[in-house]
């Protein structure tokens, strides 16, 4: 029996996807239905579901937190994904340079990625005391006026701020991930460039950034997914204050499961985020196909 | 001249690395810093990285200058601080609190010419009334200093790590995480790498749509299948156990099976080819090629999924319900009481379960710049 | 439709599982072998460098390999089956929240009641209650795999018994000999719902005893042996104590009427001490509106207008907890103090010289306020029956005994909420004790009995904080509040009828 070179190739392209496969059909498709079908529900998570339409959707549009909370999650979005690319990235260039003792330094960059939460946010709530903490001890040392003295976490206008430059320190993740990116760039490519005359910025528009242009669609896609996610340190440093300038949509969520039990409308707002996340997904990767470099 | 300005460079990478590397590593030196600190320094106002703790040079003159602030004292009852009663121990305190009595004994001195380190009780005037540590533990010695004598001095207090080890079975745990770690990083690693095989380098139809499927599982929060994922591992009966922790790595990883693909996607399809004209299967190209070209995502991928492994803290707590079985960032979250918790020791837990990632790291860092050079290939 | 297609016992869908997977099971392994063998053959061709075409099946059974291996892992693990409970009767699993100090205790807890009942085993599992809440006890209810009996906060009973989550354990009190007289009032109120039984108190900590700094009050004129009696006064010492740079940094102030363990809990305590009340209970009405408990929203917020709120927060971070308490450093000369900063005190600024007292209150207002939160024990629903009576036999020592209630306090250093516990003859030598006891002695009140306590706390957390930032006027702070405190209360209660007339109903 012989097989067409199409179907050939899909029989070996779905047994090299089956783990997928199999893991998106065991553990899977039934919670995302079931969570799909609770949008639909009154569920109070200790009593079973129970059947209300759309209920909760409507419920959503009259929800001012829901608005309040897509705006800050929004503005840390905006903010907070291109600085921690572009900080991310500048490091792993620093990092690729070969200078003695790299090691010692790429560890060092690394560190505040693994440092256990609890102790980090202690720690970023040291430094941030309004009253005596190390950067504003220090912005009193300068000479700002007490006015002018930021509140940090304790400042509707400071406190989305603050939580993007505590982000900041662990752009070590996606460091690693391009430092691994800039070792497939051929140097011969460099190396004629340099011969062209090109100096170094044109190199790294015309060369680096092409040649690792998949990578950074990668980190751009899980940026947009995780910090639409992102709560844990909110929920830790501020929850949700002053004012809700810190409730960012996944904290608003988390609370409305877990401490009002309301399971549906939770459900329905983590449906509406799909739906986002997927449209802005889908134009991000609609777009990088005109502009990202495969070698394929 | 070309290799004069190399150094430039290079000194200017030093100067810009160290800098950053400073800021960079404040986080992970403060981590180590606290957990040597006494208890009444970790907090204190004015944060210092260096530990230090209360010291009093005892002299002849200390010593004399208490025997006449004692005698002024015991004289006028009703005073703070009358009497020398000595101050309990931490333990004795926290009996004390229980039973009400507080043992009443005379206090004994420290000898003259020893430099011993202190814990202050109670402030009268200008005096200080300091109880004196023996080791670790504070002993019954007390006596009254003029504030200027206590001095802050360098001290490293080991005791934060020999106490946590006390109460923290930090090699079970240790074993119960390394278990589930290296478990999930072997699966995660060879099924992603698979499954990015699939999406990358093999087109079929249908890739696309299971590409989009498996990104989009990412784009729903956690929180709300919690219930159905959790239902179904009860209906597995795998509750209790490790499998709900290890299992769903084998079968791929939406995160790493998309970075996987885009790395793939970067190396050139000629050496594909090239097998594939000699006869090579698919299994091959992908375990003889792919797969170790691909080392420096892989070992991305093997970081990653360790790290996160590592430090999940939310999996372990819900689906294991044995003690036994908890790995170390439940152990370290059960430092922290319902009102407060042992910071010092919970530092010292934070720092011991960092030190094998930091270390791992240290030496594998090479291989995300050891790429296999793919001289001579153009794109 | 949909409902119909996957409502019912979403578990039966859950299940069909098992089933499924054993049978593909079979089929797989076959397909394993034949791969193996075929891709050994692929792997060589390629190592040798054979310039043959592979036939196209060599391909796919390659492939093939990979499907099976994983296929066939995962067929061998899903053998496994939901197995049924087989542990001993008198073997206990019982779920607390804390680690730290409280950790340590609940082993002293567990010893001395296997002591006391020879034969039994008593299980502690830790279930954090910090950055989850109390996700893995929510899972586990909400999936029915329940502990035999659990810890649960005072101020979620009515809503947990409201929902069901609880098991009414009326006859087994009832059995016992156990009743209201034997706890402190409020406590044993939270703990019934709609006059039946859902948990036992547990510990009673009176909230709060105000603490004030004697040697700050004494730097600035004060009598260090009397604390402010009324609100005026309070007001006065604070202007006294308060010290203020002249580049214009508060570096000490007397009083924070807001860092009273969060906004809401400030508020509960102020507006009990002013005279209010949050709850009418025989009418199901929400009254967070109460003109008193406005007053003392206006009063707060009379602070908030002298001082950089954003700024003197700071002296409290919500985080770290009770070991920088800046009433240590003396930089907050008056704090509410709970029972369990004492051994902090004793820890870290054993050097502090302060008093105890009762809060003041104004002339109008509750004279000795306060108000007793603290923690429950009960069995979670889905507890098989024959297990209950041993889970209870669990809480009612540790809850309602001499000794169990002594064991309890003394290694937790908690107030306990059963009265006739010895431990209070003890206590009472410690002059700080003492006071924590006439306060819980006297203490009228829990902070709501009703099921939407805890939405309640959320929206009055937001009411106190836009009064403070002066982004609302505290009246319609609290108009709001209480309007969707009500409207979710009447949306659970009706519900909750709901489903009761239904089951009734069905059966």
């Amino acid at each position: 029996m012989s097989l067409k070179p199409s179907q050939r190739s899909m029989i070996v392209g779905l047994a090299f996807c089956s783990p997928l496969i199999v893991g998106l059909a065991v553990f899977t498709v039934y919670p995302v239905a079931a969570s799909f079908y609770f949008s639909l529900c009154d569920y109070p998570i200790f009593d079973p579901p129970q059947f209300i339409g759309l209920a909760n959707y409507r419920e959503m549009f009259e929800d001012p937190r829901i608005y309040i909370a897509l705006y800050n999650t929004f503005i840390y979005a905006i903010l907070g994904i291109p600085v921690g690319m572009v900080c991310g990235l500048g490091l792993a260039m620093l990092l690729n340079v070969k200078v003695k003792g790299m090691a010692v330094y790429r560890t060092v960059f690394f560190l505040p990625s693994v440092v256990p939460m609890i102790a980090s946010c202690v720690l970023w709530l040291q430094v941030l005391n309004p009253q005596n903490g190390l950067l504003n001890r220090l912005l009193r040392s300068v000479g700002i006026p007490e006015s002018q003295i930021p509140g940090w976490f304790l400042d509707p206008d400071w406190s989305k701020i603050a939580l993007i430059i505590m982000g900041l320190w662990g752009c070590g993740g996606g460091m690693v991930m391009y430092l691994a990116a800039l070792q497939d760039v051929p140097v011969e490519l460099y190396e004629s460039a340099e011969i062209d005359g090109a100096g170094p910025l044109r190199r790294f528009r015309h060369i680096t950034i092409p040649m690792i242009s998949p990578i950074l669609l990668f980190t751009l896609v899980m940026g947009m997914i995780g910090t639409l996610q992102y709560f844990a340190q909110a929920y830790v440093m501020t929850g949700g204050g002053p004012l809700d300038s810190t409730l960012f949509y996944s904290l608003y969520l988390f609370n409305v499961a877990f401490s009002e039990y309301k399971l549906g409308y939770s459900s329905a707002m983590a449906w509406v985020m799909f739906i986002v996340i997927l449209i802005c997904t889908f134009i991000v990767m609609r777009v990088s196909n005109k502009v990202v470099y495969y070698r394929q | 001249m070309a290799r004069r300005m190399a150094t430039r460079w290079h000194i200017i990478a030093h100067i810009i690395l160290v800098g950053l590397g400073i800021l960079f590593a404040l986080p992970f030196t403060w981590l180590i810093s606290t957990s040597l600190k006494v208890d009444s320094k970790i907090f204190a106002e004015n944060t210092e990285l260096v530990p230090r703790a209360p010291f009093v040079v005892v002299t002849d003159e200390v010593l004399s200058e208490h025997a006449r602030v004692a005698a002024q004292t015991a004289a006028s009852p009703g005073t703070v601080g009358a009497g020398l009663k000595p101050a309990p121990t931490d333990r004795e305190q926290a009996e004390a609190l229980g039973t009400g009595q507080i043992r009443e004994e005379a206090a004994p001195l420290p000898s003259p010419g020893e430099t011993v380190r202190v814990r202050p009780l109670k402030q009268q005037g200008d005096y200080t009334l300091v109880q004196v540590y023996r080791g670790v533990r504070v002993s019954k010695e007390q006596f009254w200093v003029k504030e200027g004598a206590i001095q802050d001095k360098f001290f490293l207090n080991w005791h934060n790590y020999s106490e946590a080890l006390k109460d923290f079975d930090f090699t079970l745990y240790l074993k119960n995480t390394l278990r589930i770690c290296v478990l999930t990083v072997f699966g995660t690693v060879m099924s992603c790498s698979l499954v990015a095989y699939g999406l990358a380098c093999v087109k079929w139809k249908g890739r696309e749509l299971l590409f989009w499927l498996m990104l989009s599982t990412m784009m729903l929060p956690g929180q709300v299948t919690m219930i159905p994922v959790f239902l179904t591992f009860k209906k597995l009966g795998w509750i209790g156990s490790i499998l709900p922790l290890v299992v769903p790595s084998f079968l791929g990883n939406a995160f790493f099976i998309f970075l996987l693909r885009q790395f793939y996607r970067t190396i050139p399809t000629e050496l594909a080819e090239a097998a594939r004209i000699d006869g090579c299967s698919e299994l091959g190209i992908w375990w003889r090629i792919m797969f170790p070209l691909s080392k420096p995502a892989l070992a991305v991928v093997g970081l990653f999924t360790f790290i996160g492994t590592w430090n999940d803290f939310l999996g372990p707590l819900i689906y294991l319900i044995d003690d036994r079985q908890y790995t170390l960032s439940i152990g370290l979250a059960m430092f922290q009481g319902q009102y407060g918790g042992f910071w010092g020791q919970m530092m010292a837990v934070s720092t011991m379960m960092v030190l094998p990632i930091v270390i791992l790291f240290f030496f594998t860092q090479k291989t995300f710049i050891q790429g296999v050079k793919l001289s001579g290939i153009k794109g | 439709m949909f409902a119909l297609a996957f409502g019912g016992d979403i578990s039966a869908v859950a299940s069909q599982y098992d089933g499924l997977a054993l049978r593909v099971g079979a089929t797989q392994v076959i397909f394993l072998i034949s791969g193996l063998h075929s891709s050994q053959q692929a792997v060589d061709y390629c190592g040798r460098g054979n310039m043959k075409v592979a036939k196209g099946y060599k391909r796919i059974h390659a492939a093939t390999l990979v499907t099976c291996v994983f296929a066939a892992m995962l067929m061998t693990l899903l053998a496994g089956c939901d197995r049924s409970d087989s542990r001993d009767i008198h073997e206990i699993e019982c779920w607390y929240p804390w680690g730290g100090e409280e950790a340590e205790a609940m082993k002293v807890m567990a010893t001395a009641f296997e002591e006391s009942h020879p034969g039994w085993k008593l299980k502690l599992v830790y279930a954090a209650n910090t950055l989850t809440s109390s996700q893995k006890l929510f899972l586990a209810i909400a999936g029915g795999k329940p502990p035999d009996v659990t810890f649960v906060d005072g101020q979620q009973l009515a809503e947990w018994a409201a929902r069901g989550a609880l098991e009414d354990i009326t006859e087994l009190v009832t059995e016992a000999g156990i009743g209201e007289s034997d706890f402190f009032k409020p406590r044993w109120d939270e703990s019934t719902f709609e006059n039946r039984v859902y948990a036992l108190p547990w510990c009673a900590d009176p909230n709060f005893a105000f603490g004030w700094n004697k040697k700050a009050f004494r730097e600035v004129g004060l009598d260090p042996e009397r604390p402010p009696r009324t609100i005026k006064e309070l007001d006065e010492y604070n202007d006294k104590l308060t010290k203020v740079d002249p580049n214009g940094t508060v570096t000490r102030i007397g009083v924070i009427p807001w860092l009273w363990f969060g906004n809401a809990n400030s508020i509960f305590t102020w507006g009990y001490v002013f005279g209010g009340d949050f709850y009418d209970r025989p009418n199901r009405a929400v009254t967070a509106n109460d003109p008193r408990v406005l007053a003392s929203l206006e009063w707060m917020t009379s602070y908030a207008r002298k001082y950089d709120v954003k700024k003197v927060s700071a002296f409290l971070s919500s985080f770290v907890g009770l070991e920088n308490n800046p009433f240590y450093s003396g930089r907050i000369a008056m704090m509410p103090i709970h029972i369990s900063t004492l051994r902090y005190i004793d820890r870290y600024a054993p050097m502090l010289e302060y008093g105890l007292t009762w809060i003041p209150s104004p002339e109008d207002g509750e004279q000795k306020s306060s108000w007793i939160g603290g923690w429950s024990m009960g069995i979670p629903r889905d507890v098989p029956p024959e297990r209950k009576r041993a889970a209870f036999e669990v809480m009612r020592w540790w809850c309602a005994t001499k000794e169990g209630s002594q064991v309890c306090a003394r290694s937790m250093s908690l107030v306990p909420a059963y009265r006739h516990s010895p431990w209070f003859e003890e206590a009472r030598k410690d002059w700080r004790m003492a006071v924590f006891i006439d306060i819980v002695n006297n203490s009228q009140h829990v902070r709501t009995l009703m099921p939407a306590q805890g939405y309640l706390m959320d929206l009055l957390n937001i009411a106190v904080e836009r009064s403070l930032y002066g982004t609302q006027a505290p009246k319609d702070a609290l108009e709001e509040a209480n309007r969707k405190a009500q409207k979710r209360l009447n949306i659970l209660l009706e519900s909750r009828d709901r489903r009761r007339r239904e089951a009734a109903n069905e059966s």
